[in-house]
């Protein structure tokens, strides 16, 4: 491939809380203010702008990627918002990358922005409409279903339990007490998500993260211009994205090809022939606790069945031998869709470059990955972030 | 393909999708409509680019700055930089002397028409009916010649 190589140099996150008075304007401009800060470099040096948002049905605002224009510092830049859903997170760096890569942008500005709490009764309402109308809506068919019969699925083809998935949602939540930026940091138990509200069976209050406003930014450039401002700049060693069948009638429930797909392209362009050995450190979409082992599994880092075993060996904590969202997660820092994606972008940025304060994972990290899903469900993008 | 003609032979539905939102103003906005129930219109400022913005943000679009200075716009320092006339009401993009930007807002008629360029002042809902809206600048009206 004919590419330049790309690198990261500044991330910002904005608190995430259920309600902001911010404006999604004003969410953005604060974390691409901090980003710019972080990289050490002003408006006037990024070439180009990519912001990524979710569905317009929950700022309310239609054409958001227009609305948010002079907040994400796109006024007067090629600027174009990108969509994949709950993917659209991490698919904004990947955007940008090829900005960079292709040469026509020396320094490109990736931010991702999300206010959910305008959407009433509640933002799952935004999610209504796409399901098919005559096949699915008839049955009154909320997102929350998916989700259930995913999760069932996966526990019945591997035997995996309740209480084994449950010890995700306890290491995020836990996990995101060190994070300055988390809506639902908490000490909590494998009892206390047994015991949560059921929502869709098996799916349970604490199995499930939060709604969100927030926003996250960070800056990609290249080489050349990096090296003018660090001597350590960290590398966007690959990028991968795939979609699956948008009927959920037509697709594996149990495992996330469409992730295995997006990984291996990732890996290919990183060079990575055993990513279970060569990621130090991953942040995998887990906007449900049984997701983070789903993901494990199609990003390769666990055999099929194996991500729930590694998680009650400790192997995924902090301290572990392949920490797995040390963030927090979406789990306890929060879900704003797409932010939440960028958040992890931002966390393996902050990881690789000794930034993450007292998220910092105890072993050397060199590799990291950040991952997010999303669209029908049924699409992902993969980040992977390399220290020389 | 297949054009429908007769439409009573196919099955059709009506559905709708239950959407309502719960807006906030933001930061800027908050303040701006506050100052609004005071019956004050105020800009934020930008000295390095000497860039006054209403309505009013916290950041500069050109340089990115976090804003925090504001000033008064006189209510009575605008202008009508275009008009245009909607069932029968005239509504004017509103600008000011050395601000950028502008209100959009409906302009009184007066007894001679309305033309661009003509000074304007903004007039204020009573104290009492002002809301913190945009709505309690009840209208813009000509000042003087
Ligand atoms: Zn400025």
């Amino acid at each position: 491939m004919m590419v330049r190589k790309v690198c990261v140099i500044g991330a910002g996150l904005t608190l995430f809380r259920r309600r902001m008075l911010e404006t999604g304007k004003e969410l953005s401009f604060e974390a691409c203010r901090m980003a710019l800060d972080s990289a050490g470099i002003q408006r006037k040096e990024v070439d180009s702008v990519v912001m990524g948002s979710a569905p317009d049905a929950f700022d309310g605002v239609h054409m958001k990627g227009e609305y948010l224009l002079d907040g994400a510092g796109g006024y007067k830049r090629p600027y174009s918002r990108v969509y994949v859903g709950g993917a659209t997170g991490v698919y904004v760096p990947v955007s940008a990358w090829w900005h960079v890569a292709s040469g026509m942008s020396d320094v490109c500005l990736a931010v991702a922005e999300e206010k959910m709490s305008p959407l009433q009764p509640h933002p799952q309402y935004a999610f209504w409409s796409i399901f098919d109308h005559h096949m699915e809506r008839p049955l009154g068919v909320t997102l929350l279903w998916i989700f259930a019969l995913e999760m069932r699925r996966y526990m019945a083809v591997h035997g995996i339990k309740e209480e084994e998935i449950a010890q995700v949602s306890v290491k995020n939540k836990h996990n995101a007490i060190d994070h300055p930026c988390a809506q639902l940091p908490a000490e909590i138990t494998v009892e206390d998500v047994m015991k949560s509200e059921p929502m869709v069976w098996p799916v349970k209050r604490l199995d499930v993260s939060p709604p969100s406003d927030g926003a996250g930014a960070v800056i990609l450039c290249s080489e050349e211009f990096a090296k003018k401002m660090t001597k350590e700049p960290i590398y966007v060693a690959g990028c991968g994205w795939n979609i699956d069948s948008t009927y959920w009638t037509n697709r594996d429930l149990y495992y996330p090809q469409y992730l295995e797909n997006a990984a291996k392209m990732a890996y290919k362009q990183a060079g990575i022939a055993n990513p279970r050995k060569e990621i130090d450190v991953a942040e995998v979409y887990d906007p449900f606790d049984y997701k983070e082992l789903h993901h494990m599994e199609g990003l390769q880092l666990a055999k099929k069945g194996e991500a729930p075993k590694l998680t009650t060996a400790g192997v995924t904590q902090r301290n572990g031998e392949l920490p797995i969202n040390p963030s927090g997660g979406l789990l306890g820092v929060g879900n704003p869709i797409a932010a939440a994606g960028m958040m992890k972008v931002c966390e393996i940025y902050f990881q690789l470059t000794h930034q993450a304060g007292k998220r910092q994972v105890k072993k050397e990290v060199h590799t990291g990955l950040a991952q997010a899903w999303g669209d029908l469900m049924q699409y992902s993008s993969v980040f992977v972030m390399r220290r020389r | 393909m297949e054009r429908i003609t007769e439409g009573d032979q196919i099955r059709r539905w009506n559905d709708h999708i239950p959407l309502q939102w719960k807006y906030t103003a933001g930061v800027a906005g908050e303040r701006f409509l506050q100052l609004l129930k005071q019956g004050k219109i105020q800009a934020s400022v930008c000295r390095s680019c000497n860039k006054t913005y209403l309505p009013p943000k916290i950041f500069c679009k050109e340089c990115f700055a976090q804003l925090s200075e504001w000033r008064d716009v006189p209510s009575d320092s605008g202008y009508v930089y275009s008009f245009t006339a909607v069932n029968g009401e005239i509504i004017a993009l509103v600008k000011f002397d050395g601000v950028d930007g502008g209100l959009l807002g409906r302009l009184r008629k007066g007894r001679e028409g309305p033309r661009i360029g003509i000074k304007v002042k903004a007039v204020f809902r009573r104290k009492e009916d002002r809301k913190g809206a945009l709505s309690d600048i009840e209208y813009f009206e000509r000042t003087g010649v």
